[in-house]
Formats: C-alpha cells, sequence, structure tokens
C-alpha cells in the first residue's frame, strides 16, 4: 500500500493519488449499503449483474491535483458482531457512522460507534455521521439540530443523506477526501505494520490505540 | 512428497486419524501419525541411535542422516527437528555451539533440498513466462538474484529468531525488494504493474520454497490452536443458518451447489502454498457466498448478509489447519497485500469469523443459556441442522419428480376420460346405426310371424291310438328276438349277406326285422300280441305316410318318426344285445332253456339241434365258447350258411 497509495508516477502530470482505507459503521438497516452503491454505481434497487456485493467496494474521487482512491469497508452492523469492529476499523483512514433518522436507537448506536472509534481506532481518523433515509423527513425521530450538535462536540463531519434521492451521498464522501491528510508518508506509515497486527492482536481487541511503528 | 499433499475432498476421516488412534489427525508426513505422537517417535528413534555412537553431537548428526537414509523421513520433518534440536542445545549446552562451517554446509543442504526438483516450482516460473518474456534479460537475473539473497537471509534467520522476528525479517526482505524495484536503473522502465507483478512473482517463489519451514513452525502453538479450533468447530455441528440470521436459502439447488463451491474453495486453502495463494482461495470463497446470497436477498448482498454467511460456510468446511494457515498469511502475505483490496477484505472478514466462532456463546446466538449448553454437551440435537435442510431438499426434489408424475397421470387420465367419451359417442352411433339398419331390413321384409313348428304327437292325432296297446314291449319281445335271429339270419342270410344287427343300420332293422315277424306271425296265424304288434307296425308305417302328405314337409315327419323310432329301436337293439349276451348261458344248459322258454318258442323251429350239441359234447366246454364267438360276429359267409358246417370245420380243425 506504500507503494501504491502515495506512488507518484514519473511523468508527474496526474498529482498524487491516494487510496484511503474507509469503514461503514452502523446498525443494520440502516443503508449503510445503500449509500456505498448509490455512491459507487449510482444504484438504488436497480441492481446490475455485475454488482454481486455491496460489502467492498472503491471509488475514486477527484480533489483538485490529487485523486482519491476509497476502499470501502462495509460492517456487519448486528449487534451479535460488534466485538468484532476493531478488526474492520484497524487501519482505516476514514469511518463513516450511518444513523437512521426515523429511529432514535440507531443514532444511539452511532454515538457509541463514534466513541470507540476515538477511543480505539488510529488517531487521526476521520469520522463521519451520516444521517440517512433524509427522504424520509415525515417519519423523523432525530432531529438534525441534535445531531449536527453531537457532532460538532466530537470534531465529525456531519451531514443528513439520501440513498434514495441521493441528497448528500456524494458531498459527504468529498467531504471526507478533503479533510484526509494528502501526505504519503502519514498514510503510508499507519498501514504498514497493522496487517500484521490483524489477527496476533485478536485476543486483545479492546487494546487501545493502533500499533505505528 | 508434494503430490502426495495435493488435496482430495473424498478421503475417509479414519484414513487421516493418526496412526496411534490418539484421536487427532495424522499427517503422511509424519508416516501417519499425528504431530505429538510423531514427535514422540522420532525422540525414541534418536535415543536408539545416539546410544550407538561415541561422540555425542556429531554422532547425533550423523545418526540423524542415517535415519533419513534408512527411514525415509520427510525432509520437512528432517528440517523441523532440526531446528528444534538446535534451540534446545542453544538453550540448554550452548557450550556445544556448532561451528559456523557446519552451519553453512546444513544450510546449503537445507537450499539444495528446498530448490531441488520442486515441480511446484517449476510450474510457477511457466506462469510468470509470459511477465519475464516482456521484462530484459537483466531484470529477470536481478529477480533470481534478489530470491537466492532472500532465501539466504530467510534461512539464516530461521535458526535463531522467533517466528514473529522471521516474520519481521521476510516483511522487511519484501519492503526491501519493492524499494529496490524503486531506485534501481533496471527497473525503470518497468510499468507499476510488472513491479506489482514482479512483487507477486518474489513472494510466491520464495514462500512456496520456505513453505516448509515457515508453516505451522513447531515453536509456535499454531497445531494446538488448529485442533482445539477444529474441535470448537465440531462441537457447534448443530449451529445452522438460522441461528446466524444467516439468510441463506438452502432449499434451492443453486445455492446448495454454490454453498459446496465455496466450502471446497475454503478447504482447498490448506493445499496451497504461497500466501497469496491461500488469500486467493479465501476470495474466491467469499466470492461465491455473494453469488448465493444474490440469489436469496434478490440484490448485492452487504456486510450484514455476508458474515453471518461466512461464519456459516466456515462452520460447515471446518477447514484442516485453518489457525495455521492465518497465522501463515498474517506472518508472511506481502503486508500490503493484506491491508488493502478485495483479498484484504476477505481475509479480515474471515479472521472475524474465525473470532466469532472461538468467542461464540449463548448470547450471540440469541438463545437461552441453557439451551445452548444443551447443543454443546450434545444432549439436544436441534432438528433443523444442515443435514436435515439437506434432507428437505430431497424431499422437495422427490416431491417435484412425484409432481410430474402425477401431472403426467393427470394427463393420461384426462386423455383416457376423452377416449370414453369417444368410445360412448361411437357406441351410441353404432347402436343408433344398428337400429336404423334393423329398421330398415324390417321394413324390408315385415316380420310374419308363423305358427311354430312344433313336431306333431302322431299319437294324439291319430283317432285309432288310444284304441293301441303301447307300441314297444321290450320285455316281452326280448327273448322272442333273442330266438328269432337266428331263424331270421337263415332266411336272411340267404337273401343277403350284410350283418343282422348293427346299431347303425337300425332302421332297416326295424323294417327287415318287422316283415319277417309279420310275416311269420301270419304265416303261424296266431292271436298273440306280435299279431297286433305287426298290424300295428303296418298302420303305423301308413299313418306315417298319411302323415307326410298332410303336412307336407316329408323331411320333418320322417325326423320326427325316426325320433319316435329311437326308442323302439333301441329295444331292439338292446333285447338283441341281451340276447346275444345270454346265448352262452341258454348253450350251456339247454335243458334249462327249453323249460324257460316262452310258449311261443315251443311253436318256432329251434335252431339248436342235437345233433350238434352232441358232437360238441365230446370236446371241452371250451368248445362251445369258441363256437359262439364266429356266431355273434357272423362274418364269415361259411360260417352263417350252416352252423353245423362250421361247427363241424371247427372240430375237425381242432381234430387236425
Amino acid at each position: 500500500m506504500a507503494n501504491r497509495s502515495g506512488a507518484q508516477r514519473p511523468n508527474g502530470t496526474q498529482g498524487k493519488i491516494c487510496q484511503f482505507k474507509l469503514v461503514l459503521l452502523g446498525e443494520s438497516a440502516v443503508g449503510k449499503s445503500s449509500l456505498v452503491l448509490r455512491f459507487v454505481k449510482g444504484q438504488f434497487h436497480e441492481y446490475q449483474e455485475s454488482t454481486i456485493g455491496a460489502a467492498f467496494l472503491t471509488q475514486t474521487v477527484c480533489l483538485d491535483d490529487t485523486t482519491v482512491k476509497f476502499e470501502i469497508w462495509d460492517t456487519a452492523g448486528q449487534e451479535r458482531y460488534h466485538s468484532l469492529a476493531p478488526m474492520y476499523y484497524r487501519g482505516a483512514q476514514a469511518a463513516i457512522v450511518v444513523y437512521d433518522i426515523t429511529n432514535q436507537d440507531t443514532f444511539g448506536r452511532a454515538k457509541t460507534w463514534v466513541k470507540e472509534l476515538q477511543r480505539q481506532a488510529s488517531p487521526n481518523i476521520v469520522i463521519a455521521l451520516a444521517g440517512n433515509k433524509a427522504d424520509l423527513a415525515n417519519k423523523r425521530m432525530v432531529e438534525h439540530d441534535e445531531a449536527q450538535g453531537y457532532a460538532e462536540e466530537n470534531g465529525l463531519l456531519f451531514m443528513e443523506t439520501s440513498a434514495k434521492t441521493a441528497m448528500n451521498v456524494n458531498d459527504i464522501f468529498l467531504a471526507i477526501a478533503k479533510k484526509l491528510p494528502k501526505n504519503e508518508q502519514v498514510t503510508g506509515a499507519g498501514t504498514s505494520g497493522q496487517g500484521r497486527r490483524l489477527v496476533e492482536s485478536e485476543g486483545q481487541q479492546k487494546a487501545p490505540g493502533n500499533c505505528c511503528k | 512428497m508434494y503430490s502426495k499433499k495435493n488435496p482430495s475432498l473424498r478421503i475417509n476421516e479414519a484414513d487421516l486419524k493418526c496412526k496411534n488412534g490418539c484421536g487427532y489427525y495424522g499427517n503422511e508426513e509424519w508416516e501417519g501419525l499425528c504431530s505429538k505422537c510423531h514427535h514422540e517417535h522420532l525422540q525414541r528413534e534418536r535415543l536408539k541411535k545416539t546410544g550407538g555412537h561415541s561422540g555425542l553431537h556429531h554422532g547425533e548428526r550423523d545418526g540423524d542422516k542415517h535415519t533419513k537414509s534408512a527411514v525415509g523421513f520427510s525432509k520437512f520433518e528432517e528440517k523441523k527437528r532440526q531446528q528444534a534440536e538446535k534451540k534446545t542445545k542453544l538453550l540448554k549446552l550452548s557450550v556445544f555451539r556448532k561451528s559456523s562451517n557446519s552451519k553453512d554446509l546444513i544450510r546449503s543442504e537445507q537450499f539444495q533440498e528446498l530448490y531441488s526438483a520442486t515441480p511446484e516450482l517449476e510450474k510457477l516460473k511457466q506462469d510468470y513466462q509470459d511477465l519475464f518474456s516482456s521484462v530484459s534479460q537483466s531484470v529477470e537475473r536481478d529477480v533470481l538474484k534478489s530470491i537466492n539473497s532472500f532465501n539466504v537471509n530467510v534461512l539464516k534467520n530461521a535458526d535463531i529468531g522467533t517466528i514473529d522476528e522471521l516474520s519481521e525479517v521476510v516483511q522487511n526482505l519484501y519492503q526491501v525488494f519493492a524499494k529496490r524495484m524503486e531506485a534501481s536503473i533496471i527497473y525503470t522502465d518497468l510499468s507499476q504493474e510488472k513491479k506489482e507483478m514482479l512483487l507477486d512473482f518474489v513472494e510466491k517463489y520464495v514462500m512456496t520454497g520456505l513453505y516448509r519451514i515457515l508453516f505451522c513452525p513447531p515453536s509456535t502453538t499454531d497445531e494446538d490452536k488448529d485442533l482445539s479450533l477444529q474441535n470448537r468447530i465440531r462441537q457447534l455441528n448443530w449451529v445452522n443458518a438460522q441461528h446466524l440470521d444467516c439468510s441463506i436459502n438452502e432449499t434451492q439447488s443453486e445455492v446448495c451447489d454454490l454453498v459446496y463451491t465455496a466450502i471446497a474453495d475454503i478447504i482447498g486453502m490448506d493445499s496451497a502454498k504461497a500466501p497469496q495463494d491461500k488469500l486467493s482461495c479465501i476470495v474466491r470463497c467469499c466470492r461465491n457466498i455473494f453469488l448465493l446470497l444474490q440469489q436469496s436477498v434478490g440484490g448485492p448482498a452487504s456486510a450484514d448478509e455476508f458474515l453471518p454467511a461466512l461464519i456459516f460456510i466456515v462452520l460447515k468446511a471446518n477447514p484442516a489447519r485453518l489457525k495455521s494457515n492465518i497465522n501463515y498469511i498474517t506472518r508472511f502475505c506481502n503486508a500490503s497485500r493484506l491491508m488493502s483490496g478485495e483479498g484484504g477484505y476477505y481475509f479480515t472478514n474471515l479472521c472475524c469469523a474465525v473470532s466469532f466462532i472461538e468467542n461464540l456463546t449463548a448470547e450471540s446466538l440469541n438463545m437461552p443459556v441453557e439451551e445452548f449448553e444443551q447443543y454443546m454437551s450434545g444432549e439436544v440435537i436441534p432438528t433443523s441442522t444442515w443435514e436435515s435442510a439437506l434432507m428437505m431438499c430431497e424431499g422437495m426434489h422427490l416431491m417435484y419428480e412425484q409432481l410430474a408424475t402425477l401431472d403426467d397421470l393427470h394427463n393420461r387420465y384426462t386423455r383416457f376420460g376423452e377416449g370414453a367419451l369417444a368410445l360412448k359417442e361411437e357406441m351410441q352411433k353404432f347402436k343408433i346405426d344398428i337400429a336404423d339398419e334393423v329398421a330398415a331390413v324390417l321394413a324390408r321384409t315385415p316380420l310374419t310371424i308363423q305358427p311354430r313348428k312344433t313336431p306333431t304327437d302322431i299319437d294324439s292325432e291319430n283317432p285309432t291310438c288310444e284304441s293301441l296297446p303301447p307300441p314297444i314291449v321290450p320285455q316281452i319281445v326280448a327273448p322272442q328276438i333273442g330266438l328269432e335271429p337266428d331263424s331270421v339270419k337263415k332266411t336272411e342270410s340267404a337273401e343277403d349277406s350284410q350283418p343282422n344287427i348293427t346299431a347303425a343300420a337300425l332302421p332297416h332293422d326295424y323294417l327287415s326285422l318287422s316283415s319277417p315277424l309279420v310275416f311269420s306271425h301270419s304265416l303261424d296265424e296266431l292271436t298273440t300280441p306280435d299279431d297286433i304288434f305287426g298290424a300295428q307296425a303296418l298302420s303305423f308305417v301308413q299313418g306315417l305316410t298319411s302323415i307326410n302328405y298332410d303336412i307336407d314337409l316329408s323331411d320333418l315327419s320322417a325326423d320326427n318318426s325316426y325320433a319316435e323310432d329311437v326308442p323302439a329301436a333301441d329295444g331292439h337293439k338292446s333285447s338283441a344285445m341281451l340276447s346275444l349276451e345270454v346265448k352262452p348261458a341258454e348253450e350251456l344248459t339247454p335243458s334249462l332253456l327249453d323249460n324257460t322258454e316262452s310258449p311261443t318258442g315251443d311253436l318256432l323251429p329251434s335252431p339248436i339241434k342235437p345233433l350238434c350239441t352232441g358232437e360238441y359234447q365230446g370236446f371241452a366246454a371250451q368248445g362251445w365258447q369258441i363256437h359262439s364267438i364266429p356266431c355273434e360276429t357272423g362274418d364269415t359267409p361259411s360260417l352263417n350258411s350252416d352252423a353245423c358246417g362250421n361247427v363241424d370245420s371247427a372240430s375237425s380243425q381242432f381234430q387236425t
């Protein structure tokens, strides 16, 4: 990854290519995969044959002189798999915590995720909070201001999105891309040792911090 | 050795078990023993060998070589053991540290062992033939040189370091090679993709060669973890898709096929050598899972569906040495490959699945603790296990087949019903046709019912009948005829040579008999019942002719007369027969015969003459019997012409 993400083309005309790992967290059925499918394939409920899975997808966005390649890792939202999440977000440079604006419980879960990420993930991880299903505003249970306030307190990016209407979907990814550090040294060093720690430390998943050497 | 290790999914479980019978799985490379039993076995062997040698450590080495050649241990085990030996020596007997010379010797030995005649490496080279043909000679040479130094480096460190240190060394070597490609002028005109491919090649080549040293080394507890994980999965074999909230539609045959393919893929991981090859097995497995989820979910599956499905597959597959494989990939796969890309994601998921299985509790399956404990202890077997699902699958298949058969039967039944209706119509039509035809025929030839042609009772029509006595009285007639025929014969035989009494010629007989009777009676002029009979007979014949004319059907009347005649004829016949049968008895007792004869008998000329009897008495009683036979048949004219002559000739025959 160190070689690929920060590799500069010999001719140098295209600028930098940065590759980032982004994890999706959130209760099941809040629309994590719909959000990604909308972002990556522009699809919602109109799947093409080629799309066999929405768990691992990649998408490239262009920012000024930098090409940012997102590698999006979906996670299982069920409560029973909660303890496995550190294995996913370890080494991730960005995370989107998704909740459903029509369900207060999912917002509660989202807060737990944010807390956990701040405690256990890499310190410079970019966290975005996405209130999905914004098209169902008439069934709203989580107020926009409440979430906005929470996001500001914790230094998160916040947007209300709708995978159905594509509202704010590209925007939230772009915002993340802008906020990510483009210095290849940072991203490269962050990942080099972590792949190997993936399994070795699985017995002590709750151990805080990551292991940059 | 390698070829033996190729995976075969159709080996009996019993064949895989340790030959010592300890219940663990054995390994062909360890002579069919499990690792522990093999360790013990080796130790015993070694003790035996060292006992015979004076020199402690060099002797041991020699002994080892003997073992190798004699017993033919696997090279892998040899190295494993050497490694373990060295470690213990270093710890316990630092005094006996070997010289660097011997170390180098061993290393070169190992090197030769690793790279001599391994078809897999040759195959790997062939796979990358295209790549090397596209790059310059110098690049190829440099890559091979790097591989050599890589190997030397690893082998040097293999003796000393722990597995984690070794992993660090390998990872550093990957980075060194990557940097070398970036920095060296040899590689400058290569594209990034080619460089990546070269990096992959180096990794695969080195790891395939060093696999036997680096995979599941004895210094680690990987094997114990493998066994405990294997037992754990075996314990959890009752967990089904429902427990995991996994949306696998097991009743669909395509889904079932994909499940089996995914299971085969993940089991096949153990047989791959290079970490990246193992990784691609995982990727294949996961892609199949996505395909099967697509069937059930109806769209691209998310991680919410994928992870439970992967856990399910791992539980059902129970892949061999899963933990060792995961550790091996983690340690020796190029970290940059593992941290990103599809392979990295799926590998992370696999690690998650394994972790979930290891820490699985009642809570994580959303079931009461008691129930979970019951399942775990095997007290209760869930009804809806994978097997029962498969059975249901089979049942469904069967049902479909039977439904098809039923459909077929139904079709046939309908066809049959149609046929029956058609037949019914045809029959009705036929009935009508026949009725029409009959009506037509009737119209053409109207039915005129004529009086029934009953055989008329001749007697009732005849007014004279009542006055007549019963026509035939056989009892009375019998003796008469019995005596008469002879007289009749005499007259008759002169007239015609036909046999006088035969059943077939009865009507003729009747006529021929009746006429002489009448004749004789008339001659005698006796008012006996016979006379009346004779008159009756005559009138009868006359009556018949008269009736014939009345009815105007001569044939029928003849039939009638004949039918009426039969009892009479029978009476004649039976009487005749009786008379013939009685005859010999009469002749045996002539005196009695004379006495019992009817009064009419006296009037008739007796055919039995004393002349004859007188002559016969000179002979035996047989003579009488012999005589009687030609009389009965009446075949020979000589006999018929004269009974006495016959007797004479017979007697003359006897005399001669």
